[in-house]
């Protein structure tokens, strides 16, 4: 089981940015928040994906505020406080055949973990381009086709 | 009256138009206002299937950002209450439906912006994603076409601009259905 999981979205009955615990079942996941708690089953999962990024140490409406609060743009030392972490994409289908996507947001290391014990299960998964993680303090390059 | 009297009144004049300008720059860019069919008329459907998201060969763009595009799509269209029903990609009840959109959102560019950098220097770090979104009937008639750019400058995370892109289509969808 893996606290402190924050659901992105992709999952019915679950609210956008949830956080909650995600817990392995012996036939998928299972992600459970204070109120509500959702399923994937293995055999449902289409493909897996993982990533690293970084997120901020302070955010959300209540961070922003408190960087916008300290004068002289002094907030902005705040944002450069980040930790890595880890993104786990599910995609899944429903009963009428209809295309899901989940996205988790994990601590360093934990995306893998899940990914390989449903791989583990028999979960499909295909081969990926590695995306490299965002540099911090490189120029962002644009891709067009 | 003192000169530091007199340059007050014009100090809060330019704060209040670097504010002003600061506000309007961080609102989202309203839809292009090509996002009506061509006739001039609006289109109808009572349903409406968004396909699988899947990028150019030579286009690399992460897994998390197509799936959260092809998501913020989904609630966005469902949200506009334009349609009775709103398929996903695979869904075998859409087969059924009689007068049935079909949603293609096929990448164009994309730019991977940092939430570090956007936050330390706010001018730099930007992410954006840029698609063209095709409306077109059961037998491929394009009924509707345009370039759409989904973008985070500020404040918020990565995946924001997903969210900011999902907004663009439901208007497009609210001014052409």
């Amino acid at each position: 089981m893996t606290a402190d999981v924050k659901c992105v979205l992709g999952i019915d009955n679950i609210k956008p940015g949830a956080v909650g615990t995600l817990a392995q079942l012996p036939t998928g996941i299972q992600f459970t928040t204070e109120k509500q708690k959702a399923d994937i089953t293995t055999a449902s999962i289409t493909d897996i994906f993982t990533g690293a990024e970084s997120r901020q140490d302070i955010s959300g409406m209540v961070g922003t505020g408190v960087k916008a609060a300290v004068p002289y743009g002094g907030g902005r030392v705040l944002s450069l406080f980040s930790h890595r972490v880890e993104v786990l994409t599910i995609e899944y289908t429903d009963a009428n055949g209809g295309l899901h996507g989940a996205i988790f947001v994990l601590g360093k290391g934990k995306a893998t973990e899940v990914k390989n014990q449903l791989v583990a299960q028999g979960a499909k998964t295909s081969t990926h381009v590695e995306v490299p993680a965002p540099k911090e303090n490189t120029t962002p390059k644009e891709q067009k086709p | 009256m003192k000169p530091l009297s007199r340059i007050a009144p014009l100090s809060i004049l330019s704060l209040v138009l670097a504010g002003g300008l600061l506000l309007a720059a961080s609102l989202p860019a309203q839809p292009q206002s090509d996002a009506k069919p061509a006739s001039g008329q609006k289109l109808s459907a009572s349903a409406i299937q968004v396909e699988r998201i899947d990028p150019p060969q030579d286009l690399v763009v992460p897994e998390d950002f197509r799936i959260a595009t092809y998501e913020n799509v989904i609630r966005e269209l469902t949200k506009t209450k334009k349609f009775q029903h709103v398929y996903r990609s695979g869904d075998k009840d859409a087969a059924g439906a009689s007068d049935l959109v079909i949603l293609h959102l096929v990448p164009e560019a994309y730019t991977a912006g940092s939430q570090k950098e956007r936050e330390v220097t706010t001018v730099a770090g930007a992410t954006s994603i840029k698609m063209k979104v095709q409306f077109t009937s059961k037998d491929g008639k394009v009924l509707l076409e345009k370039d759409l750019e989904g973008k985070v400058r500020f404040y918020g995370e990565n995946l924001r601009a997903t969210y900011d892109l999902a907004k663009k289509v439901a208007a497009a969808v609210n001014e052409s259905f």
